[in-house]
């Protein structure tokens, strides 16, 4: 419950942002365009209405890449295609019901739409720009990733051929170090038996005086 | 820290690690000799076979069964993945989303999409889907370089 509740504010501060980047692009626009016609003054209604287009449009552009799926290249076109045309036509449908036209001439109109449409292809662009860099660089760390990795089990193999070899030099050493025991052993064995042997017979002298 | 070599007459191998307390370094340590030796089980077509976890593509839990996705067959696995996810922490695994543990080793490819998320590639062509939540930590595991602390 919690994360579906944290995972829906993220999504409505998205929403928001994205909204807010339209609002301010739109009534700008259309501002501008009075402005160069000769009016100064947007209405608060006009502006209203643009934010809660706004609002719609991103919610818009949110569900359609909301589903947790791969998209095949066919259904990423068509929902790129609806991503930057969607908007124009519901803002072109919103100044007709919302009578924000009314009064001023045709191709103030014409040049807001063609200009929101440029400006929603562009934004898209730009977002492209952005994941393509957020891509190369992930990738990049990926890399980065495995050589360390493979560094590591390298390192690894390393340690394991030092090991082995100590042990193969510990053992040999640990044989000579055996054999010379035994040597030395069967050295001084001789020369006990040696000398018990004279010890006898000097004893047998002894006793035959 | 040293490492030597203590000669027994036992024939069973022993390592034995001493430390003050069982930190980070000790517990990378202990994960990396079992991993050198460690094999899990799964059973497939109702017969059990063991395989490294470097092996593995993936681990997916579908309808409360783990199944680990093997180079060639997939496997139905008894451990959690909880467990699984802390077993493998040190050895590239990532947890990629509630249901999946992704073998970093085995990513070709990575593409960030739509809404923050990203497209991992594998060398076998399938492609996972890692949600905006996990997408975050994955780019923090990355930067952290878990690989480079072992």
């Amino acid at each position: 419950m919690n994360s579906k509740l944290k995972r829906c504010i993220k999504s409505e501060a998205d929403v928001e942002f994205f909204a807010c980047v339209h609002a301010i692009s739109m009534v700008f626009l259309f501002g501008f365009e009075l402005y160069l016609y000769g009016i100064k003054e947007v209405p608060f209604v006009i502006i209203f209405e643009m934010f809660l287009l706004s609002y719609l449009i991103s919610w818009m552009q949110k569900l359609l890449f909301l589903k947790e799926k791969i998209y095949s290249s066919q259904e990423f076109t068509i929902r790129a295609i609806l991503w930057s045309v969607g908007p124009v036509i519901v803002t072109v449908l919103s100044g007709r019901i919302f009578d924000w036209y009314s009064g001023y001439p045709e191709w103030i109109e014409v040049v807001f739409v063609v200009i929101m449409l440029i400006y929603y292809v562009m934004i898209w662009g730009a977002l492209q720009i952005l994941y393509k860099d957020e891509t190369n660089r992930l990738n990049q760390m990926l890399g980065e990733f495995k050589i360390s990795k493979r560094h590591t089990s390298n390192n690894e193999i390393n340690n394991n051929e030092i090991s082995n070899n100590e042990i193969s030099n510990n053992e040999i050493n640990n044989k000579k170090i055996s054999n010379n025991k035994i040597s030395n052993n069967e050295i001084n064995n001789k020369k006990i038996s040696n000398n018990k042997a004279s010890n006898n017979e000097a004893i047998k002298k002894a006793e035959s005086k | 820290m040293n490492i030597r070599v203590e000669y027994t007459q036992n024939n069973e191998k022993e390592i034995v690690i001493r430390c003050r307390e069982e930190d980070e370094e000790v517990q990378q340590i202990k994960a990396l000799l079992e991993f050198q030796y460690q094999k899990l089980t799964g059973i497939c077509d109702s017969q059990t076979y063991l395989f490294r976890p470097s092996e593995v593509f993936y681990f997916e839990c579908v309808d409360n069964k783990v199944f680990a996705y093997l180079k060639q067959r997939v496997c139905n696995v008894s451990y959690s993945l909880e467990k699984l996810e802390k077993l493998l922490e040190y050895q590239g695994f990532f947890r990629c989303s509630k249901a999946m543990i992704l073998n970093m080793n085995d990513i070709e490819k990575f593409e960030s999409a739509m809404g923050n998320r990203i497209t991992a590639t594998l060398e076998n062509g399938e492609e996972v889907i890692i949600s905006r939540h996990y997408a975050k930590m994955l780019r923090a595991y990355l930067k952290e370089g878990k690989a480079d602390e072992q």
